[in-house]
C-alpha cells in the first residue's frame, strides 16, 4: 500500500516536472529574442556575461548606449566601463538597475544621463519590457516592475512572460529557434554601434511648456540614486548627452545644475561643449542629431574619458593581464563590426 | 494509457495558452504596431474637436497628414523613436508647426503649434492677444498654472501663458498627451 502511494507521488511529481519543462520551453520560445531589427531589447541581459569588474558604469536611455564607446575609454585611458542602457529607460528603472548592478560589483563612478527626468510616470509597455525582461530576478527587478507598470499591465505577466507573449505563436521566426539556447551580443560593453551618417538639419526648437519643473517622482529617484552612490562611496556623475533632439530646455538644465550643486555632484552638459568635443553634426550623427554615430561617440568618449581620468581620478588599468586579454578580444569584435557595417554601407 | 492522457492534457494546456489571445495584444517587440491597430479602429478618424485652418487647409487632430492637400513645408524633421517604434515628423510651416505620430501605417496629426501671430485659431485668437481675449472667445477653461485648456472631442486646445501674454497655442491629440 505504502509502495503504491509512493509510486503515485513520484508519477505526479514527474508529470508536474514535465509540464513545467514544456511550459518553460514554450515561454523561452515565445519571448522576443531581439537579435535582429529591434536589438535594444537584448541589451540589459548582456551585462551578466561580463567577467571583469568595471571602473565606470553608465546608466540611462539611448543617450548613453548610443553616444559613448567603452572601447575608446579603454584604448585611450585604460578605463574599463560598461553601459547599462536601454530604450526610454525611466528614472525608476535606472535606479533599480543601478541597485542591481551594485549587487554584482562596485564601480568607482556611475554616470547617469538626465534626459529621463522629463518623465514623471510610467510610459509604454513596449519600452518597459525592453528594460525589465532582460533583468535577472531580484528584489530590484520586482520593485522596478512595480514602479514601471502602466495601468494596462499586470505583474503576473512579468513573472510568467508566457501569459504576455503567448499570442506570438503565429509570428515565430527563424530567430526564435536559432536563439533559443544562446543569444549573440548586440552591443560592445553596452554600446550600440552605428557607422552610417544622416546629417542634422532643421532641428526644431523645443516648444514652450506651461511648466518646466521636473516631477516629484523623477526627483525622488534621482535623490535615491545620489544617496545609494554616496552610501557605497561611489561618485555619481550627472551628464546631459549632446543629442540635439528632443529639446533640452534651459530651465531643465538649471534644475540639474542646482541639484548637482546641492548634492556636491559633477554635472556635465555636453551640449555646451560641442566645439570643444569636436562634434560636427553633418558627420557625427546617424539620425539627424538624435544620436551620435560611431565617429561622434568616439569623439565624445575621448573627451569625456579625459574628464574621468583628470577630474574624477579614474586611473588606468592598462597592464592588468586578464583585462588586457579580455579587451583584446572585445576590440577585435568591435573593429570587425565597424568593417562589417562599412562594407554593408558600401554595398 | 495514463501517460498519453497526461501528455494530452499538457498539449491542451499549451494550446489553450497559445489560443487565448483575445484579451491581450501582441508581444512587445510588435506591441506598438498591434496596439496601434486596435486603437486605430476606434480613433483613426479625425478628431471632431478644435482645428486650425490656414489658407483653406484644415489641420484636424488625428487626421492623416499625408492625405491633406497642404502647402509644402519650409522643412520637415524626422524623429525616429528609439528601438524602431515608428517615426514622428515635424512640419515647419513658418507661422505654425505640425507634429505627426505613426499609427496603423498612417502619419497622423498629433500636435499643431502656432509660432507667431500671422495665424490665428479658427475662433480668432492669436499670439498677440491676452488671457482676457481667450476667456472672452472660449469662455472658462481648465486653468492649470500657466495653461488654459479647452477639451473638445478627443483633443485639447492649450493656451500657454506668461502672465497675461499668450506664448503658445497648441492643438493636442489625446494619443500623444
Amino acid at each position: 500500500m505504502r509502495k503504491a502511494n509512493g509510486k503515485k507521488i513520484v508519477q505526479v511529481l514527474v508529470t508536474l516536472a514535465v509540464v513545467l519543462v514544456i511550459l518553460a520551453g514554450l515561454q523561452r520560445l515565445l519571448m522576443p529574442k531581439y537579435m535582429s531589427g529591434i536589438v535594444e531589447g537584448g541589451m540589459i541581459e548582456e551585462f551578466y556575461e561580463e567577467t571583469m569588474d568595471h571602473d565606470v558604469i553608465f546608466i540611462g536611455d539611448c543617450e548613453v548606449y548610443e553616444n559613448f564607446s567603452p572601447a575608446v575609454l579603454w584604448q585611450e585611458y585604460g578605463i574599463n566601463s560598461y553601459i547599462r542602457g536601454s530604450a526610454e529607460q525611466l528614472m525608476w528603472q535606472s535606479y533599480y538597475l543601478l541597485e542591481e548592478t551594485l549587487e554584482y560589483e562596485k564601480p568607482k563612478a556611475v554616470v547617469f544621463n538626465v534626459l529621463a527626468m522629463m518623465f514623471n510616470e510610467p510610459q509604454r509597455e513596449t519600452y518597459n519590457r525592453m528594460t525589465l525582461d532582460g533583468m535577472r530576478w531580484s528584489m530590484s527587478k520586482v520593485k522596478s516592475i512595480q514602479a514601471s507598470m502602466t495601468e494596462e499591465e499586470s505583474f503576473l505577466d512579468y513573472v510568467f512572460p508566457i501569459l504576455r507573449y503567448h499570442s506570438r505563436w503565429d509570428k515565430l521566426s527563424a530567430d526564435d529557434f536559432k536563439y533559443f539556447f544562446h543569444k549573440d551580443k548586440v552591443t560592445f560593453n553596452g554600446y550600440y554601434m552605428r557607422v552610417d551618417v544622416l546629417p542634422a538639419e532643421n532641428v526644431p526648437a523645443g516648444r514652450p511648456l506651461a511648466d518646466y519643473q521636473f516631477g516629484d517622482n523623477a526627483y525622488a529617484y534621482l535623490e535615491k540614486m545620489a544617496e545609494l552612490c554616496e552610501s557605497q562611496g561611489i561618485e555619481l556623475i550627472l551628464i546631459k548627452a549632446p543629442s540635439l533632439y528632443p529639446a533640452w530646455y534651459e530651465q531643465w538644465d538649471e534644475q540639474m545644475v542646482t541639484f548637482a550643486k546641492n548634492h556636491n555632484l559633477k554635472y556635465y552638459n555636453f551640449l555646451d561643449s560641442l566645439d570643444e568635443i569636436g562634434l560636427d553634426f553633418t558627420q557625427d550623427t546617424y539620425d539627424a542629431g538624435l544620436h551620435l554615430n560611431l565617429s561622434g561617440a568616439e569623439k565624445l568618449s575621448f573627451y569625456f574619458g579625459k574628464k574621468l581620468a583628470t577630474d574624477c581620478g579614474i586611473g588606468s588599468r592598462r597592464g592588468e593581464e586578464r583585462l588586457e586579454q579580455e579587451w583584446k578580444e572585445k576590440l577585435q569584435a568591435y573593429n570587425a563590426e565597424i568593417e562589417r557595417q562599412r562594407a554593408a554601407l558600401e554595398r | 494509457m495514463k501517460k498519453l492522457v497526461v501528455l494530452g492534457m499538457v498539449l491542451c494546456l499549451s494550446m489553450s495558452l497559445m489560443a487565448c489571445g483575445g484579451e491581450t495584444t501582441d508581444a512587445p517587440q510588435n506591441v506598438v504596431e498591434e496596439e496601434s491597430q486596435d486603437i486605430a479602429e476606434d480613433s483613426v478618424k479625425p478628431s471632431e474637436g478644435y482645428a486650425l485652418t490656414v489658407d483653406g487647409v484644415t489641420y484636424n487632430i488625428d487626421a492623416d497628414m499625408d492625405a491633406l492637400q497642404h502647402p509644402e513645408a519650409k522643412s520637415v524633421f524626422e524623429a525616429p523613436s528609439c528601438a524602431g517604434q515608428g517615426t514622428d515628423y515635424i512640419y515647419d510651416f513658418g507661422s505654425f508647426q505640425v507634429e505627426t505620430y505613426p499609427l496603423d501605417g498612417k502619419n497622423l496629426i498629433g500636435l499643431v503649434t502656432l509660432k507667431d501671430d500671422m495665424v490665428a485659431t479658427t475662433e480668432g485668437v492669436d499670439l498677440s492677444m491676452t488671457k482676457e481675449d481667450i476667456l472672452r472667445v472660449y469662455g472658462t477653461g481648465e486653468e492649470d498654472g500657466n495653461k488654459i485648456t479647452y477639451k473638445k472631442g478627443d483633443m485639447k486646445l492649450n493656451f500657454i501663458l506668461d502672465g497675461d501674454t499668450i506664448v503658445s497655442i497648441e492643438y493636442v491629440s489625446s494619443v500623444i498627451g
